[in-house]
C-alpha cells in the first residue's frame, strides 16, 4: 500500500474524554496534508497522536506500513514534531537544542537544509530563546521539527506569528521539501495555504472527519477561494 | 545515549539558570553568606536535642524527596508530550537513567544538608527521602486509578485546563483513608522512638503531597475570577480526609497529645497551602517559589526564636497575601 500515514477508526482520549473518534485517513508519501477545523475540533490531538506525543486509545495508526498504534516511542522516532513555543527553554539557544537533539549542530543544519534561509535561522542560532519574540520562537520551533531528519513531519499551525514575508518563504520552502520526499501534515486555519500548497486535506469537526479534499478539490478551491470558504463555513455551521 | 540526552538537556538549563542568577561576584558572595548562615542556623537549631535533630533531618529528606520525585515525574511527562526529546522520555531505560541521575544528585544534596546536623542525621534524612519518593510514586498510581472517567453524555467541567489535575484526587476519599491507615500502622510499629514528633513526621509527607497545587491551574482560576477560598477548599478537603481518620486512630491508640500534634501539623500545612495559592495568583511561578520560601523561612525563624509572635505573623501575612491576590484576580493577562 502506498501510504506514509494510515489511520483506521482512530480514537483518542484526553482526561478520560474522547476527543477524536473513528478517524480514518491516508496520507501518501511526499505529500502535504492539511488539517482544518474549528478550535477544539481535534487537530492538535490528532497531530500529537501521530507523533507519539499522546497515546492512541483505539484504532490503528500505521507509519510507512508498520502498525505503531501501541508504540508511542516508535511514532515519536519516525515523526518530526514542532514543540509549542511556550515550552522552549528560555536560557538555551537554537544551537544548544540542535546539539542536544542531533549531537552536533552541523547534522541538524543539514537536515533543515534550505528551510533555514526562509526561517532566517542564522540570525537566531545563538540567541537565548528568552530574548526572542513570538515570531522568532516560532521559527526556531519549525526548525526543530526538521532538525532530526525524520521522513514525516507534523506542524501545528506553523504560520502563526510569522510575518507575511516569512510565511510566504516558509511555505515555499516546505513545498520544496515535500517535492523532495518529505511527508508533511499541518494543522491550518489559513485557507490560502490549504488551497495553494496542500495536496490533500481533511476537515475535522467535533473529533470526526467531516469532509475530505483531494488535490483536484483543492485546485478547484484555489480558483474560487471565496466560494470554497463559504461552503466550508456552511458545512461547519450546519450540524 | 538517549537517557543522557534528557540529563544533558536539564543540566544545561540548570547551569545557565545558575550562571545568570549568580552572574556577578557580589551575587556569589551573597549566596555564600546565605548558605553559611543557613548552615549555622540549621546546626544551631538541631544541636539542642537529638530528637529534634532527627526530626529536622527526616523533614529535610522528605521535603527534598517529595519535591524531586514530583518534579521528575512532571518533567518526564512534559518531555513525552511537548518536547523534541519525546523518544527518550518514552523509552523506559532512558527514563530510568534520568530518574537515577536526578535522585543521585538530590541524595548527595540531602547528605550535604543533613551532614551539617551530624552523621547520624544522614541516615534519617535518607529514610525520609525514600519514604517521600515512595509516597509520591504511590500517589501517582492512586491518582491514575482515581481519575474519574467522564461519561460522554455529560458536559465538560467548566474549570479550564489544569482543572482535572487540580481536583481529581480530592474526590478519592478511599485513598486518603488508606494513607491514614498506613500512617497509623507506621506510628504503632515505630514504638521505640518517642511518638509525638514521629506522629508529625509520619503525617507530614502525605499532607505535603496533598497540599500541592498546580500553579497553572491556580493562575487560570484567578484569571477566571475564582476566589482564593474556592481554590483552597479542594486540597484542604483532601488534607482533612487524611487528618481526621489518622487523628481518630491516634486518639484511640496513642493518646490526646498525638491528636494535638496532628492538628497542629494540619494547621501549619493549611497555612502554607493558603499562602502558596495566594502567592501563585500574583507572582510568576519562579518568583512565587522564591517569595514563598522567604515567607516560610521567616515563619520558621519566628517559631524557633519567639513562638508567640506566630500568632501575629500568620494572620498578618495571610491577610496581606490575600489582599494582593484579590487585587490582581481580574487583571492578569
Amino acid at each position: 500500500m502506498n501510504e506514509a500515514i494510515g489511520l483506521e477508526s482512530l480514537a483518542m482520549e484526553r482526561d478520560g474524554e474522547t476527543v477524536l473518534d473513528s478517524v480514518s485517513m491516508t496520507v501518501a508519501p511526499a505529500t502535504w496534508f492539511g488539517l482544518i477545523g474549528a478550535n477544539g475540533s481535534g487537530k492538535t490531538t490528532l497531530l500529537r497522536g501521530i507523533a507519539g506525543r499522546l497515546p492512541i486509545a483505539r484504532g490503528i495508526c500505521r507509519l510507512h506500513g508498520a502498525d505503531l498504534s501501541r508504540s508511542r516511542e516508535e511514532r515519536a522516532r519516525l515523526t518530526g514534531f514542532m514543540p509549542p513555543i511556550e515550552t522552549l527553554p528560555e536560557r538555551l539557544s537554537a544551537t544548544d537544542l540542535f546539539e542536544i537533539l542531533c549531537g552536533d549542530h552541523v547534522t541538524a543544519s543539514g537536515n533543515i537544509g534550505d528551510l533555514a534561509a526562509a526561517l532566517d535561522l542564522d540570525a537566531l542560532r545563538h540567541r537565548p530563546i528568552g530574548q526572542c519574540s513570538a515570531g522568532m520562537r516560532q521559527r526556531i520551533a519549525i526548525a526543530l521539527a526538521f532538525a532530526g531528519g525524520q521522513p514525516i513531519v507534523v506542524l501545528d499551525e506553523p504560520f502563526n506569528w510569522l510575518d507575511p514575508v516569512a510565511a510566504y518563504d516558509v511555505r515555499a520552502a516546505l513545498r520544496e521539501k515535500v517535492r523532495t520526499g518529505l511527508t508533511l501534515v499541518t494543522a491550518l486555519h489559513d485557507l490560502t495555504t490549504l488551497t495553494a500548497a496542500c495536496d490533500a486535506a481533511a476537515l475535522l469537526r467535533a473529533g470526526r472527519v467531516q469532509e475530505r479534499y483531494s488535490a483536484t478539490d483543492l485546485r478547484d478551491a484555489a480558483r474560487s477561494p471565496l466560494e470554497f470558504e463559504r461552503r466550508m463555513i456552511a458545512g461547519l455551521r450546519s450540524r | 545515549m538517549s537517557g543522557s540526552r534528557l540529563v544533558r538537556y536539564d543540566a544545561l538549563i540548570l547551569r545557565r539558570e545558575l550562571r545568570d542568577a549568580f552572574a556577578g561576584w557580589s551575587d556569589r558572595v551573597v549566596l555564600l553568606l546565605a548558605v553559611l548562615m543557613a548552615a549555622g542556623f540549621l546546626h544551631e537549631v538541631a544541636s539542642g536535642s537529638r530528637l529534634r535533630a532527627l526530626l529536622i533531618a527526616g523533614g529535610i529528606g522528605a521535603a527534598l524527596g517529595g519535591a524531586v520525585a514530583g518534579t521528575v515525574r512532571r518533567r518526564l511527562q512534559g518531555f513525552a508530550t511537548d518536547s523534541i526529546l519525546a523518544v527518550d522520555a518514552l523509552n523506559p531505560a532512558a527514563c530510568r537513567t534520568y530518574r537515577a541521575v536526578s535522585h543521585s544528585v538530590a541524595i548527595l544534596l540531602c547528605f550535604g544538608i543533613s551532614g551539617i546536623i551530624g552523621l547520624h542525621a544522614m541516615a534519617i534524612a535518607l529514610a525520609g527521602y525514600g519514604m517521600a519518593v515512595l509516597a509520591e510514586s504511590l500517589g501517582g498510581g492512586v491518582r491514575r486509578l482515581a481519575v474519574p472517567r467522564r461519561r460522554q453524555d455529560r458536559p465538560a467541567p467548566r474549570m479550564g485546563y489544569g482543572a482535572p489535575s487540580y481536583r481529581m484526587f480530592w474526590r478519592a476519599p478511599a485513598a486518603a483513608i488508606a494513607a491514614a491507615v498506613c500512617a497509623w500502622l507506621a506510628t504503632t510499629m515505630l514504638t521505640r522512638v518517642p511518638s509525638m514528633p514521629m506522629v508529625a513526621a509520619i503525617a507530614l509527607p502525605w499532607l505535603l503531597w496533598a497540599s500541592a497545587v498546580d500553579t497553572q491551574a491556580v493562575r487560570f482560576m484567578a484569571q477566571s475570577g475564582i476566589a482564593t477560598r474556592q481554590m483552597v477548599r479542594p486540597p484542604l478537603g483532601g488534607m482533612a480526609l487524611f487528618t481526621v481518620p489518622y487523628g481518630l486512630f491516634c486518639l484511640v491508640f496513642v493518646g490526646m497529645p498525638a491528636v494535638i500534634v496532628i492538628f497542629l501539623t494540619f494547621l501549619a500545612m493549611a497555612v502554607v497551602l493558603i499562602a502558596r495559592i495566594s502567592v501563585q495568583q500574583f507572582c510568576a511561578p519562579r518568583m512565587a517559589q522564591i517569595l514563598l520560601t522567604g515567607i516560610l523561612i521567616a515563619g520558621v525563624l519566628i517559631a524557633v526564636s519567639l513562638p508567640p509572635a506566630l500568632l501575629l505573623y500568620i494572620p498578618v501575612m495571610l491577610v496581606l497575601l490575600w489582599r494582593r491576590a484579590r487585587a490582581v484576580r481580574w487583571m492578569q493577562g
